[in-house]
């Protein structure tokens, strides 16, 4: 990691931590800013959470092993496909081989080129809507394979 | 996302409410006041235990100490669940209203609303309407000039766990733990959040608090069976026409839950989501009430073509998945039972392994040491026991996909 970078990490976390506060309760919101800026939380990340939390590596460990944070980087987009049972009710084995198909990736894999990382994901809380899938951030619902194709398009 | 929002009717939670009137109405009357009404309507917890509210802000009222916490455990994360992300989007009035009422009964200067890590999506528009109260004197200092009364509200956000949606492993998940269960005794209300006096409520116990205290408990006990008062919200989804939130009172029959949904070739219903248990069509008559069927909210309807055997093999896949592989039972209980649905579907078994495997299964729910554990082997036992002639004479046919 270069210097320039592992400065700019330093202040994004020093930041973090004034915004919620300097305790042990602020680990999970802190490590979830840094990934959700970066993608990830890298070893240095962490050690400067350890530091300016002044909690040990363990404590830091716990929550990133319990809550699945990543700490590797990660591909571009993350496609998450609701595994609960409503959604299975709905034709969802079809849109999982839609998109294996299309980027030559397994499910709980990252494509080769980096881009895609498929995975499943507990329930989204739309099951009168299923299937839902999700594509980074956003939320998509009744989706069909036509419609996933499509979707699929327009990532670059 | 969801295409506009539906007008929803309903005899409490989904009934007229001016944003506020909770407040207003609780400040002017005394603790005890309070308490008491809440203790007149008989609520009950709505995350799906079932443990008297009343009793629950009795206990953390009575408890002395400097700081008291409230939270309101919005880590919904049963699968088919969805009624509290309706209440927060539609309806956070009556979920913060109930808060801050709560924060004045109890003694507490500080709410945390414990999202879950999935639920994302809503927490931007959360925060604006936090801010909206805070402009009001609805929160901050001095709350509607009641002096000394400070009570403020603040959104964590989990990540995606399962098991932190029960109340000890959300402690400690907020503290910066891994979420795993403590063993009670001690119980939050004595010893919870930072070691403090903490009540943990459900977003839709919170929700129908806000109706109670305004409009009185004598209102809210005509609705609703002899010993469940009230109404409930259910979260129906599957093979149905029309899926959704509904307001319903307790002591509804599963029929007329199927018929107001629009299922017509039902064959199973599953109630209270992965944890709860599944019905045949011979049990539709049975009553959804905390005597009877007692459940968190979650409906799964699942019709003719669908193959019982693929159900419960989802369903165990979930729990092996989501156990946090704190205490043994639940840790190794649910891979083994999960291999003994492996075998089914191979045809690769005596029924004496699947008699040893209902045993496990009641000794999980014994020697588990949180709700998890104690309720994941719902599913399989109810499942083996009421689609017998189906999972043991199967032929593979059937679709879940």
């Amino acid at each position: 990691m270069l210097l320039e970078e592992k400065i700019r990490t330093s202040e994004e976390v020093k930041k973090l931590v004034k915004k919620y506060g300097a305790s042990q309760s602020s680990i999970l919101p802190i490590l979830k800013a840094i990934q959700k800026k970066y993608g990830y939380v890298s070893q240095f990340a962490q050690n400067e959470v350890m530091r300016l939390l002044n909690v040990s590596y363990i404590d830091v460990n716990n929550v990133i092993s319990f809550h699945k944070i990543l700490d590797k980087p990660q591909a571009k987009y993350t496609i998450r496909i609701c595994q609960s049972s409503s959604c299975r009710t709905k034709s969802k084995d079809q849109i999982i081989k839609t998109i294996e198909r299309k980027f030559n990736v397994k499910i709980g894999e990252v494509s080769k080129d980096n881009k895609i990382f498929l995975k499943s994901t507990g329930c989204l809380g739309l099951c009168h809507l299923s299937p839902v899938i999700s594509i980074n951030e956003r939320v998509y619902t009744q989706v069909t394979p036509k419609k996933v194709e499509k979707l699929l398009g327009i990532l670059k | 996302m969801e295409s506009g929002k539906t007008k929803r009717s309903g005899t409490v939670i989904f009934s007229a409410y001016e944003r506020g009137a909770a407040i207003k109405k609780a400040l002017s009357l005394s603790r005890n006041d309070i308490l008491f009404e809440l203790k007149n309507s008989g609520l009950k917890g709505r995350g799906g235990a079932g443990f008297p509210t009343a009793t629950k802000w009795m206990l953390t009222a009575a408890a002395v100490s400097d700081k008291k916490y409230l939270i309101c455990n919005a880590d919904e994360g049963e699968p088919g669940t969805f009624k509290d992300r309706v209440l927060l989007i539609e309806y956070p009035e009556l979920v913060f209203d109930a808060m801050v009422v709560g924060g004045y009964t109890i003694g507490a200067d500080e709410g945390i609303v414990y999202l879950r890590g999935e639920y994302e999506y809503l927490i931007d528009s959360l925060n604006d309407y936090l801010e909206e109260m805070r402009k009001d004197n609805l929160l901050g200092e001095n709350i509607l000039g009641k002096n000394g009364f400070n009570f403020d509200i603040k959104i964590f956000l989990g990540e995606g766990a399962y098991v932190c949606g029960e109340e000890t492993a959300l402690i400690e998940s907020l503290e910066g733990q891994r979420g795993e269960a403590r063993n009670r005794p001690p119980y939050p209300v004595n010893t919870g959040y930072l070691g403090k006096p903490t009540c943990v409520n459900n977003v839709e116990t919170l929700a129908t608090i806000s109706h109670i205290i305004v409009k009185g408990s004598e209102w809210y006990k005509q609705f609703g069976s002899d010993k469940s008062k009230g109404t409930k919200l259910f979260s129906i989804s599957g093979d149905c026409e029309r899926p959704g939130v509904y307001e319903l009172e307790w002591g509804t029959k599963i029929s007329e839950v199927l018929e107001l949904v629009g299922a017509k070739d039902a064959k199973a219903v599953q109630v209270g989501g992965a944890s709860g248990i599944c019905l045949n069509s011979s049990q539709f008559d049975r009553t959804l009430a905390y005597e009877d069927i007692p459940t968190g909210g979650s409906i799964i309807i699942f019709n003719k073509s669908r193959n019982m055997l693929k159900v419960l093999k989802n369903f165990m896949e979930f729990f092996v998945e989501e156990s946090c592989g704190q205490c043994t039972p639940c840790r190794i209980g649910n891979v083994k039972l999960l291999e003994g649905i492996k075998m089914i579907e191979e045809n690769k078994f005596t029924f004496k392994q699947i008699n040893k495997l209902k045993e496990l299964a009641e000794t999980m729910k014994i020697a588990s040491k949180c709700g998890l554990g104690q309720s994941s082997p719902n599913p399989f036992l109810s499942i083996l026991e009421n689609f017998k002639d189906e999972i043991f004479n199967h032929s593979g046919g059937g679709s879940y996909a």
